[in-house]
C-alpha cells in the first residue's frame, strides 16, 4: 500500500466516523482527485469505503447484477472473502443490485447476539441521491431530529426495524450515492416516515 | 521516499481493525466492544488503548492535545505527544480550542468541546460490574440481560455505611437508557460533561482489549437514586490560587511555608490561557 493510500483510508476513515455519529448528516468523502482508488465498478464512496473497512479479517456480501466479476476484483484488492448473506460482517448493496436479494439478505443477515451485538452486519448501500424532507430522524448524535430522503426502497424501512427491534441487536447503514457523499444510519436512530408511524 | 517506519506506528491492518471496532462502539453506544489491544512502545495500563485509539484516527492535518490528569506536561501526557509526533509529524498544542484530537486521562477539559473534536479517553478498567463480579463471561451476561442490580446495590452500601456515594472518580453511569458504562476515571465534576456533549467521545482500555464510544448528544446519566441524588465535587467558596477561576475543578495543596489549603485548576492550560489573557489586559499585546 503506498503512503499515498495510507492517508486516503485514514482521511475517508475520519468521515465515516463523523457520519456514523451524527446520523443523517450528508458527508462529502472527498473533494480532490483520487487516482490511488481502485474503482470496483461502483459509485466512487462505495469503493472508496470497502478499501477503507475490508481485509481479510472480515468477510462480505454482494448484491449487485455483476456480483461475480465485482467480488472477485474487491477480493483481489482488499482479500476479504466473498460469503452469504447470513454470515458476512458487511453486505454491500450496489445501485443496481436485486431487490429480491437485498430483501433476502435483511431478512437473514448478522444482527449480533445479546452478549455480543457488535457481532452484526454493516450495510453499505448506494442510494442514487440524497436529499432531505422523507424520513425524519432521532437518538444519539441527533440534537432534536434530522431529516433526510433516500432512494431505498420502503420495505427496507419495515424490514429493518423488524431486525432492529430488540435493541443492542441490529444492522448499521452507511449510504453512498454518486456525488461522492455518504450519509449513516446505525442501529440506535429511529426512522419515522412521513405519513406513517 | 522510503520510509522506515508506517505513518502512525502501526501498519494498516491493526488501523483496520481498531477502525471497525469504533465504529461498532459508536454505533451501540456504551457497550464495549473487544479489540485485539496491539503492542505499542509503552506499558500496558499507561494508555494504551486511548494511544491505539488515537493512532487509528490521527492524519496529517490532525492537531493533537494530550493531557494527563489536567496537566499537558506531566510525563505520560509527554511520551504519548513524542511518540505520536515522532511517527506522525503533526502538530501538538496545549490549548484545547486548538485541538482536533485531545487524549486524556482523567479529566476532560474545562474549557467547551466543539463538533470538530474528538476526545479519547484512557480507560484502566472499563468494565463498571468488575468489583461486583470477577468474571468477564458472567459480566457479558449481566450486561446482555441489562442486570445492574450489582452497581445499584453497590450505591446502596455506600449510602447504609456512610450516608452518602463514596465514589470519588469513575462514577458510573448509564448511556442512551441502556448500558451501564465506566465513565473512566474522570471526577464526578465531569460526569456532566458526558451527557448531551457537542463532541464525540471515544474511551479505550488497552490492557483489557475493550473499545466503547459515546456519540454527540447522547443522554448519559450518573447512577443516583431520588431520595439520594448524584453530587459533584463542591468547590464553593474556593478559588483558584493563580488565576483565581471559579466553577472549575480545584486541586487541593498545601502550602509547606505557611501550612495553608490552597486550590489551583486541575487544568493546567485554562489556567496558563487566563493567566495570558490577563496579562495582555494589563499591558497590551506583546509586538
Amino acid at each position: 500500500m503506498t503512503l499515498e493510500q495510507v492517508h486516503f483510508t485514514q482521511h475517508v476513515y475520519r468521515k465515516l466516523l463523523d457520519s456514523m455519529s451524527r446520523p443523517g448528516d450528508i458527508t462529502t468523502l472527498t473533494d480532490g482527485e483520487n487516482r490511488f482508488i481502485q474503482s470496483f465498478n461502483c459509485y466512487l464512496s462505495t469503493s472508496s469505503l470497502l478499501l477503507t473497512l475490508l481485509d481479510q479479517d472480515v468477510t462480505y456480501h454482494l448484491i449487485s447484477e455483476d456480483s461475480i466479476n465485482i467480488s472477485t476484483k474487491i477480493t483481489a484488492y482488499t482479500l476479504a472473502n466473498h460469503v452469504p448473506a447470513k454470515e458476512a460482517d458487511f453486505i454491500i448493496v450496489l445501485a443496481n443490485g436485486d431487490q429480491a436479494k437485498m430483501e433476502h439478505a435483511l431478512k437473514k443477515c448478522k444482527v449480533g447476539t445479546l452478549r455480543d451485538p457488535h457481532l452484526s452486519a454493516t450495510w453499505i448501500f448506494e442510494a442514487d441521491r440524497f436529499s432531505r424532507d422523507e424520513l425524519t430522524l432521532s437518538g444519539p448524535g441527533i440534537k432534536t431530529e434530522a431529516t433526510i430522503q433516500l432512494q431505498v426502497p420502503n420495505i427496507f424501512w419495515d424490514l429493518r426495524e423488524e431486525r432492529n427491534k430488540e435493541f443492542p441487536l441490529g444492522i448499521d447503514c452507511v449510504f453512498t450515492n454518486n456525488r461522492n457523499e455518504i450519509t449513516c444510519i446505525p442501529r440506535t436512530t429511529m426512522v419515522e416516515r412521513v405519513g406513517i408511524k | 521516499m522510503k520510509l522506515t517506519k508506517h505513518f502512525a506506528y502501526f501498519d494498516e491492518g491493526a488501523k483496520k481493525e481498531i477502525r471497525r471496532a469504533t465504529l461498532k462502539a459508536v454505533a451501540i453506544p456504551g457497550y464495549q466492544v473487544p479489540f485485539a489491544s496491539r503492542e505499542v512502545p509503552i506499558g500496558r495500563g499507561w494508555g494504551t488503548g486511548g494511544l491505539q485509539i488515537t493512532l487509528s484516527l490521527i492524519g496529517k492535518k490532525d492537531v493533537l492535545k494530550v493531557i494527563d490528569q489536567g496537566s499537558d506536561e506531566s510525563v505520560n501526557a509527554v511520551s504519548i505527544k513524542k511518540l505520536v509526533q515522532s511517527t506522525t509529524g503533526v502538530g501538538c498544542t496545549d490549548q484545547t480550542s486548538a485541538a482536533t484530537i485531545i487524549q486524556s486521562r482523567h479529566r476532560i477539559p474545562e474549557v467547551p468541546l466543539t463538533k470538530e473534536q474528538v476526545i479519547v479517553l484512557q480507560v484502566p478498567e472499563p468494565e463498571p460490574l468488575r468489583s461486583i463480579e470477577k468474571s468477564e463471561h458472567k459480566t457479558k451476561t449481566l450486561h446482555a440481560e441489562e442486570d445492574y442490580s450489582g452497581a445499584w446495590l453497590q450505591l446502596f452500601e455506600q449510602i447504609m455505611m456512610f450516608g452518602r456515594t463514596t465514589t470519588n472518580a469513575n462514577h458510573p453511569v448509564i448511556v442512551n437508557d441502556r448500558y451501564v458504562m465506566a465513565p473512566s476515571p474522570i471526577p464526578r465534576f465531569d460526569n456532566e460533561k458526558l451527557h448531551q456533549s457537542e463532541a464525540l467521545i471515544l474511551l479505550g482500555a488497552g490492557r483489557e482489549k475493550k473499545i466503547y464510544a459515546v456519540p454527540p448528544y447522547t443522554s448519559v446519566r450518573s447512577l443516583a437514586f431520588d431520595d439520594y441524588a448524584f453530587l459533584v465535587e463542591n468547590f464553593k467558596g474556593k478559588t483558584c490560587r493563580l488565576c483565581g477561576a471559579e466553577d472549575v475543578f480545584l486541586d487541593e495543596l498545601v502550602n509547606e511555608t505557611t501550612k495553608e489549603t490552597e486550590y489551583q485548576c486541575n487544568d493546567t492550560s485554562y489556567c496558563l490561557e487566563r493567566l495570558n489573557n490577563e496579562t495582555t489586559e494589563e499591558v497590551g499585546e506583546y509586538v
